[in-house]
């Protein structure tokens, strides 16, 4: 994987007054076994790559993208941008990133370490986790494994002085498991990566097994508990899951629209007095990036302290309206989002806070997201399941319910944050304890 | 044509030199486009050309896959060489030869997307967008948009065969929220067909724009939905979603051949009452889930999955059916696009009319709900638990539809829910999704008549 020569590219834009003008390209080469039940079924190299452009002509956007890079790459590229400015959003210069020197700070990943592996070697993993797998509890019956090698390069500069490229590694796997008892099937499912090499992505998989298996076994022969309202723990995992809606709201480009439930809301409490989030954007993970998708640095700086909210994400569009300064968190179309985020982790295990809940349930994992959880109004009603907490003590399995609610009302319920934090998808979070949760069961 | 039967020859033959029993080349060329109005303005016009070809061998009950974008002959005869190494065998089939196969063109297309000039659609959307702002002052965000796209597929396989298929498709999509000031509600429609513009001119845009904004604003005064088992009407159209969710998905190849679905092994047995008729119809003309060939170059099927209650048939590509005796291709197999490799999937699928009336059926139920719009919903395939979300829902007390009540999802197990199917009105009506699957997002038909299930776990807020 190389870098392009944008110089054509430029030069012909230049020639039609498309200015400014901006280029990115993005390129990966992916290896992935399959197995199932102890049989590699599938593997699968892939080779992608796309160049998209964008660039303003008489204060009209156009935009246009193409996967394959040939010697007319050029002409299609530059003059599909021109025709398409032509009927495009109205835009200004100002929405196209000005470098003026700053530097892009570096994510905290040492892609040098990177071992990378054969075909041969990643069939060979593939196969021994599913030998691991199976050999946990003989009721499990389905065991599939897959495991990735990507190596991936991006490019992005335009003529107002931004240039910037970076090249990252990564392995990642998962492994999905069902176990049935008495005809009674129960799935589970856990993913698992590394930067560096197999050795250290098996070693992280093997970490995760317990729970792989744990999370079907347990819940052979468990139903729902009855509705009604209830303290509860949620894991790591559930509050990531609601906070990726939530924090959608945080977007200055809502806000700025009118369309979020916190507009208005700076400097004041919007969730409660335990929470403290920070942008994280360098800290390891699949997501950290040291530059947003309009081509502005990234940076490190808190959303929520104490429940408090200090700051939205924000975008050149949105910064320039709201006069403040650009935190790097542009999504494109003069929308943001986050690339990264921290939930401060508490001194308190989530032990602890079945000690404190008493009695109540232990949400480990929410399904149906994407139907379930309304982005604009932010109620949500999902199905999930988990564990009573009787006594203090994590109990009984319990599944077939379903949690219903506003995450406004949610995040404001937390009334502790533990210690055992998770990422998923770039979002690092502990457990935490809310003070009531509506539940449908029986 | 981008590949020549030259260099298909021989790739499909670098393919099986290793003793893969079967091998494909996939060519796709499509171009996708945007038109979005929001804000009351142009939000964004933008256009994708998506472009490249996978590769598939399959040997016994093996797969190796792989995609580029890069079209030369050189590196598509690298990539197979490449692939090839994934089995270590001696080649046992040649291809000596490849011939196109003419197909029956499902999709005829009217009005081609190049016959209206750009400001013409923008026209279009604008259009509906003044008539749902004019609705209520509660409309607070109108966002409208177009998609077309078209698509030029080839299909070179080791049966020496040729398929070329061009894939028209458009779609209008029209999203509204309403606010109070204390509290946003949205509502949402998206008509689609492989049609040209012909899709727009038989919609009465007007209309939907009324009835989309009208279902936003009437959300700001919505109850709390009830929570814990109830009887649930389904309504027509995008209803059908639970058919998709809760049967369609665990009928398909993968799961079947898995055995991870609770239909495995059913075949020819009782899994839903007498009255149910389902089917899964790639055949139906300018279906947005319609394709004159499908993604192995297999042709499309009308395949009747349950008859009467009984379960008469699975939904199997070329791969699966390996596994799953007594099976041929339906004729299903798809992909997002080049990058993915294929696998069954349903296409225009709905649960036939049945006899009764959707008045009939309002009147038998005395404590409800009558769910009449969806947003989508998903399965956990290997157990059948499926969530799918009503966002347009009413109570219904003594056989009468009353208050209109907030979003509520319906949870439950398909293999439980197909049994409670105890009412089917004479009312279908099909509407176009893309479900998001393991070959990527695939445009589907989800469809039913309006139906009564005796009880499902609705989960809304109040009591």
């Amino acid at each position: 994987m190389k870098k392009i020569n944008f110089k054509p590219y430029f030069e012909k834009a230049n020639s039609l007054k498309l200015t400014p003008f901006e280029i990115s390209y993005s390129s990966s080469r992916t290896t992935t076994v399959s197995t199932f039940n102890g049989k590699v079924e599938a593997q699968e190299i892939g080779n992608n790559s796309s160049l998209t452009a964008k660039g303003l002509f008489a204060g009209k956007l156009g935009i246009y993208s193409l996967d394959s890079i040939s010697k007319n790459s050029v002409d299609e590229l530059v003059d599909g941008v021109f025709e398409a400015s032509k009927y495009g959003k109205e835009e200004v210069k100002e929405h196209f990133y000005k470098n003026n020197g700053a530097k892009y700070k570096k994510v905290k990943i040492n892609y040098n370490d990177f071992e990378e592996a054969t075909l041969i070697s990643l069939r060979k993993i593939a196969l021994e986790l599913d030998a691991l797998v199976s050999k946990k509890d003989k009721r499990i019956t389905k065991i599939e494994t897959a495991i990735n090698m990507e190596e991936s390069f991006f490019q992005k500069e335009n003529d107002l002085g931004l240039k910037y490229s970076n090249k990252s590694h990564g392995f990642s796997g998962s492994i999905s498991i069902v176990a049935e008892q008495d005809g009674e099937p129960r799935s589970s499912y856990i993913v698992f990566k590394s930067f560096k090499s197999l050795d250290e992505l098996k070693a992280n998989a093997l970490k995760k097994i317990d729970e792989l298996v744990s999370s079907s076994v347990d819940f052979f022969k468990s139903g729902p508990i009855a509705s009604k309202t209830y303290r509860a723990v949620l894991s790591p995992s559930v509050v990531v899951s609601l906070l990726s809606f939530y924090v959608e709201q945080l977007s200055a480009k809502s806000v700025i629209e009118h369309l979020s439930i916190f507009e208005n809301k700076l400097n004041e409490q919007i969730c409660s007095k335990k929470l403290t989030i920070t942008h994280t954007p360098f800290k390891p993970s699949f997501s950290a990036s040291s530059i947003d998708a309009e081509g502005h640095p990234t940076s490190e700086f808190k959303v929520i302290k104490n429940g408090v909210l200090l700051n939205y994400f924000h975008s050149l569009e949105t910064s320039l309206k709201m006069k403040v300064e650009d935190n790097g968190c542009g999504s494109g179309n003069g929308n943001a989002s986050p690339i990264s985020l921290t939930v401060k982790e508490g001194k308190k295990t989530v032990e602890d806070g079945f000690k404190t809940i008493k009695n109540g349930v232990y949400i480990t994992d929410v399904s149906g997201l994407n139907s379930g959880i309304n982005s604009q109004t932010l109620d949500f009603s999902l199905p999930c399941q988990g564990y009573q907490v009787k006594d203090g003590v994590k109990s009984n399995a319990t599944s077939m319910i379903i949690i219903s609610g506003n995450l406004k009302d949610l995040f404001f319920n937390i009334k502790e944050v533990f210690n055992d934090v998770e990422e998923h998808g770039g979002i690092f979070s502990p457990s935490c304890s809310v003070s009531k949760i509506a539940v449908s069961g029986k | 044509m981008k590949i020549n039967k030259k260099i298909a020859l021989q790739i499909l033959n670098e393919c099986l030199k290793t003793g893969g029993d079967y091998a494909e080349i996939y060519y796709q060329d499509s171009i996708k486009v945007n038109y979005v109005r929001r804000y009351k303005k142009v939000f964004a016009y933008s256009k994708k050309h998506v472009n490249g070809v996978g590769l598939r061998i399959l040997k016994d009950n093996e797969v190796v896959y792989g995609y580029t974008a890069d079209l030369s002959s050189k590196n598509l005869l690298e990539l197979a060489s490449n692939l090839s190494m994934g089995f270590d065998g001696k080649q046992k089939v040649i291809v000596d030869e490849l011939k196109e196969e003419k197909l029956k063109n499902f999709n005829k297309i009217k009005i081609p997307h190049d016959s209206w000039d750009t400001n013409k659609k923008f026209d279009y959307l604008k259009s509906a967008e003044d008539v749902a702002y004019s609705y209520s002052k509660q409309i607070s965000d109108v966002s409208l948009t177009l998609f077309e796209e078209d698509e030029h597929v080839e299909i070179y396989n080791s049966e020496g065969k040729i398929f070329k298929d061009d894939r028209v498709r458009t779609r209008f999509g029209f999203a509204v929220v309403a606010s109070d000031g204390n509290q946003f509600q949205s509502a949402f429609e998206g008509p689609g067909a492989s049609l040209g513009l012909e899709l727009l001119e038989n919609c009465n845009s007007k209309e939907m724009a009324k009835k989309v904004a009208k279902t936003a604003v009437d959300l700001l005064n919505a109850k709390d939905g009830p929570s814990g088992e109830l009887p649930v009407v389904i309504g027509k159209g995008f209803g059908g979603v639970l058919f998709h969710e809760a049967c369609g998905h665990p009928l398909e190849g993968s799961a079947i051949s898995h055995e991870t679905s609770p239909f495995t092994k059913l075949y020819g047995k009782k899994i839903a009452s007498d009255i149910v008729n389902a089917i899964d119809d790639g055949t139906i003309e300018n279906g947005w889930g319609t394709e004159n060939i499908d993604d192995e170059g297999v042709r499309p099927t009308k395949n009747q999955l349950i008859t009467n209650g009984i379960l008469t048939n699975y939904m199997v590509d070329r791969y699966t059916s390996r596994r799953i005796k007594n099976t041929i291709p339906t004729g299903s197999c798809r992909r997002e696009s080049y990058k993915y490799q294929p696998t069954t999937r349903m296409t225009n699928t709905y649960i036939d009319n049945g006899t009764s009336t959707k008045e009939e059926i309002i009147a038998s139920v005395k404590n409800g709900i009558y769910c009449e719009g969806f947003t989508g919903g998903q399965v956990d395939p290997s157990t059948d638990q499926f969530i799918f979300t009503s966002s347009v829902s009413y109570m219904i007390k003594d056989g009468k539809i009353t208050d209109i009540i907030k979003p509520v999802s319906l949870v439950g197990y398909g293999y439980e829910i197909l049994p409670k199917i105890t009412m089917i009105a004479n009312d279908l009506e099909r509407a176009a999704g893309v479900c998001g699957a393991a070959s990527g997002g695939c445009y589907v038909e989800v469809g039913q008549p309006t139906l009564l299930v005796s009880s499902i776990l609705v989960g809304g807020k109040g009591e």
